[in-house]
This record gives C-alpha cells, sequence and structure tokens, in this order.
C-alpha cells in the first residue's frame, strides 16, 4: 500500500493473469496470421502486422472496458478488474506495434515527415465519410500512451487518486475516437462487414453496460434514509450478511455498514487507492478489504494496519431492537469509534 | 468512486452512445453505396491506365528516364488539363480527379515536351 516505492508489486495472482494475458495475445497473433494467410497468402508481412495487432488492441480495449461495468452489476468479475491495469499497459503495447508500423509503412518512405504527412496526406477534414481516419487512431495512441506511461501507483500516489482517476478517464475519449478510426478505415479501404459487426455489437454492449451501470448508482445515490432525531434508518441487522457489508447514501457520501464477529462499523465507501467500494469487499484477516487492488483498513478506526498510513472517515451507529441507524456526521479520517453490539 | 466521479462516468457515457449513433447515421448516409463505375483502362510499352471513381491509377512499367515527369488529365477537348501529379520510378501510382477526364498525358516539364499520351 503506501509504504514505500516499488517498481512492480507482484504476487502470484498478478503473475498468473500475466502469464494469461501473454498467453492469449501471442494466440490472437497466431490464429490472425494463420487465418489471414489461408484465405490471402498474398498478404504482405507489414500489413499483417499492422492488421493483427491493431484487431487485437482494438479487442482488448472492449475487454478493458466491459470490465469495470460488469464488476458494478455482479461482483464475480472483480479478479479481472484486479489486473486491469496490466492488460490496459499490454493493449497500449499492442496499439503502438500497429500505430508505429502503419506510420512507417504509409508515410516514413516519402519525403515528407512522417508525422506531418500523417495530418496533410488527406486534407477532407471537412468531410465525414471521407475523414482521415489515421489523425484519429494517432490521438487514441497519444492518450493511450499518457495513461500507459502513468499507469504505475508511484503516478497516484503523486497526482492524487481524484487527479489520476480523472485524467485516466480520458480512456473514454481514446475509445471514441478509435470508434471513429475503425469506421472510417473500415468504409474508405475495404468494407469487412465482420469488423463493422464486432464494432457495432462492441458499442452496444460497452455503452449500454456502462449506462444500465450508471443509473444504477444514480438510484443508489438518490435513496434517501428516513431521518429519527438526526439518526438516519439503516436497515435491519439481519440484512446484513456476516464479514460483508451494505452501502447507504447519506448525504452525498455513500457509507458502508460492516457486520463482523457480533458487531458492526460504518466507515466511508470510498478507498483511499482508487476510489474503490469498500462496502462491496468483504472482512479478511479483520480488515475490510477493497474488492479493487486488496487495500485494507480496521473497521473500528477507518485506518490501514500499520505500517500502512490510509485512513477513511468512520461515522457512529446505534441499534435499537433489531434496527441500525446512523449518524450522518462523519468523524474525521481514521477516528476510533466503539462498534456496535448487535 | 465519489459522487463527482460517478456524475463524470454517467455523463460520459451518455455522451458517447449519443455522439457515436449521431456519428454512424451521419456516415453511413455519406457513404455512396451505388454500383461502382467499371474501371476503364488502357496501356502502351511504357504505362499502363486505369480510371474508376475519379481514382487514376497510373503504372509506370519502365522507367521514363526524365527528371521531372508530371502527369496532367486530357479533358474533353482532348487537351491538357489538370496537373494530377508526377511520376518518377517503375511503380503504381494513384491521383484523385474530380472532373471526368478522357485519358493522361505525361509531360518533361523541364523541356515541355510531352513524353506518352493515353486515352481510355
Amino acid at each position: 500500500m503506501g509504504l514505500d516505492y516499488k517498481y512492480i508489486i507482484w504476487n502470484k495472482y498478478k503473475k498468473s493473469y500475466d502469464k494469461i494475458i501473454a498467453l492469449g495475445m501471442i494466440l490472437y497473433i497466431v490464429l490472425f496470421a494463420a487465418i489471414t494467410l489461408v484465405f490471402n497468402s498474398e498478404t504482405s508481412t507489414e500489413t499483417l502486422v499492422i492488421r493483427s495487432f491493431g484487431s487485437l488492441a482494438i479487442v482488448m480495449l472492449h475487454i478493458i472496458l466491459i470490465i469495470g461495468p460488469l464488476s458494478r452489476l455482479n461482483n464475480r468479475f472483480l479478479p479481472i478488474l484486479y489486473n486491469r491495469r496490466h492488460l490496459g499497459v499490454s493493449m497500449f503495447i499492442a496499439a503502438l506495434v500497429h500505430g508505429g508500423f502503419s506510420l512507417f509503412q504509409f508515410h516514413a518512405l516519402g519525403n515528407e515527415n512522417p508525422f506531418y504527412s500523417l495530418f496533410t496526406s488527406n486534407m477532407q477534414y471537412d468531410s465525414l465519410s471521407n475523414f482521415p481516419f489515421q489523425v484519429l487512431g494517432f490521438l487514441a495512441l497519444l492518450i493511450l500512451f499518457v495513461m500507459a506511461s502513468t499507469s504505475h501507483d508511484f503516478f497516484l500516489g503523486n497526482l492524487s487518486a481524484k487527479v489520476w482517476k480523472r485524467l485516466h478517464m480520458m480512456v473514454y475519449l481514446a475509445y471514441a475516437l478509435l470508434i471513429g478510426h475503425v469506421f472510417l478505415g473500415n468504409f474508405q479501404q475495404e468494407t469487412s462487414l465482420f469488423t463493422i459487426g464486432f464494432m457495432l455489437l462492441g458499442f452496444i454492449a460497452i455503452t449500454g453496460l456502462h449506462i444500465v451501470a450508471a443509473f444504477q448508482e444514480s438510484k443508489t445515490d438518490n435513496t434517501k434514509l428516513e431521518e429519527t432525531e438526526g439518526w438516519l434508518k439503516v436497515c435491519e441487522v439481519d440484512e446484513i450478511e456476516e464479514d460483508r457489508a451494505k452501502i447507504f447514501t447519506v448525504g452525498n457520501e455513500r457509507v458502508a455498514v460492516f457486520k463482523y464477529d457480533g458487531k458492526l462499523s460504518a466507515i466511508h465507501n470510498v478507498c483511499k487507492h482508487q476510489g474503490g467500494p469498500l462496502g462491496e469487499g468483504k472482512i479478511i484477516d479483520g480488515c475490510i478489504t477493497c474488492p479493487w487492488h486488496g487495500y485494507q483498513y480496521l473497521p473500528g478506526n477507518g485506518q490501514s494496519p500499520p505500517p500502512f498510513t490510509e485512513k477513511v472517515a468512520t461515522y457512529e451507529l446505534k441499534l435499537e431492537g433489531s434496527t441500525v441507524y446512523i449518524n450522518p456526521e462523519a468523524f474525521e479520517e481514521g477516528t476510533e469509534v466503539k462498534p456496535v453490539n448487535c | 468512486m465519489t459522487l463527482g466521479l460517478r456524475k463524470a462516468h454517467k455523463f460520459s457515457w451518455v455522451l458517447i452512445a449519443i455522439a457515436g449513433i449521431v456519428f454512424l447515421f451521419f456516415t453511413i448516409q455519406q457513404l455512396n453505396f451505388q454500383p461502382q463505375e467499371s474501371s476503364k483502362t488502357n496501356e502502351n510499352e511504357q504505362i499502363k491506365i486505369s480510371m474508376s471513381n475519379h481514382q487514376v491509377e497510373v503504372i509506370v512499367k519502365s522507367s521514363l528516364k526524365t527528371s521531372s515527369s508530371v502527369v496532367y488529365a486530357v479533358n474533353s477537348n482532348g487537351e491538357r488539363g489538370e496537373a494530377l501529379g508526377q511520376v518518377g520510378a517503375v511503380g503504381i501510382y494513384t491521383f484523385n480527379t474530380s472532373n471526368p477526364i478522357q485519358g493522361i498525358v505525361i509531360v518533361d516539364q523541364i523541356k515541355d515536351v510531352e513524353l506518352t499520351k493515353l486515352n481510355f
């Protein structure tokens, strides 16, 4: 966690995921090459490299973008989210190979500077169907470069989670640019119904899932708790599973109420690392464990166990009969609050 | 995520969905689904030319051995029209033209000599 800087924090799960990513990428390239050569044996090596790595990057980007909403809608997908950053960097490498080879093949063999040629070889910027699609891909590649180069926790720690998250939301802009890049490239060059079909289905799936997840989140945000003498009625104690939490909106903040060892504690739902939903995690070894990347906090005081230093706000609870109430006023981050026995 | 980030996510994806649908609608509307006109071709010992959909392809079969070989369109009056571009070594050259053309003429621009002329 926040103790010191390490180049990459490896563990056996990350290594397994990375092996799967690497093997998957190699398998895709080999299969793509084999199928292409079977159906079009005259394809040049350069074209094969450009198309295989380009399509690989697009497929990987779809997987990356679909992991987020799937995890919001069903927590069985959370283990994939855990390694999404490595998938993102791998996708950037595939996109870089595609972009680099394309720039060389189409723009570096003439008299012009290849970057100048990229922007000026097709000047139909006023046409929609003939718009220079390579420019869109280049701009998307720049965004992916910024994201890949700032993906490490070193930048997360120095930029703050809020700035880092907003910076990395630029992937949505990159996706929009790549939709234009692939569709226009397809329309202007040789039209492949398979590519258009894949992109259309991908667009519907990704935007659909993100919008469904976003509206589900809005529903939770807009649910108002019943107030009694300054306390908000949360739920019945039986509604909370052992070592798990229920999430409620208190004012503009989300709060997770955890039940463990016959006790109840409430903390702010947002993990200090990347804003993960702590209430969707569970209690492991006595600590609330973030479902996104495994950051941990003690339920009684919202502090990461020593020697780590992260801390989140805590809330006061009370139990009347079997009904749980919460004081909406948050304590300072890391404040010790006596758990309620239940 | 914080409330602000959740709202930013929601806004981004609603925007992408709307923009994507509008983009696809107008792009497909601009596409030409008419059957492509059949290409016209001609060739001599030095070059082969073909034209389809306002695109002229010039295949230089043997080197023209001049320092400046400019390709001009031959207009409907059979005269030298717009300059399309330059050709050089053996290879395939493609030029766009917005007007209907009858053929091409390749000119040594320095000596102002017609090197070869072909009509479709």
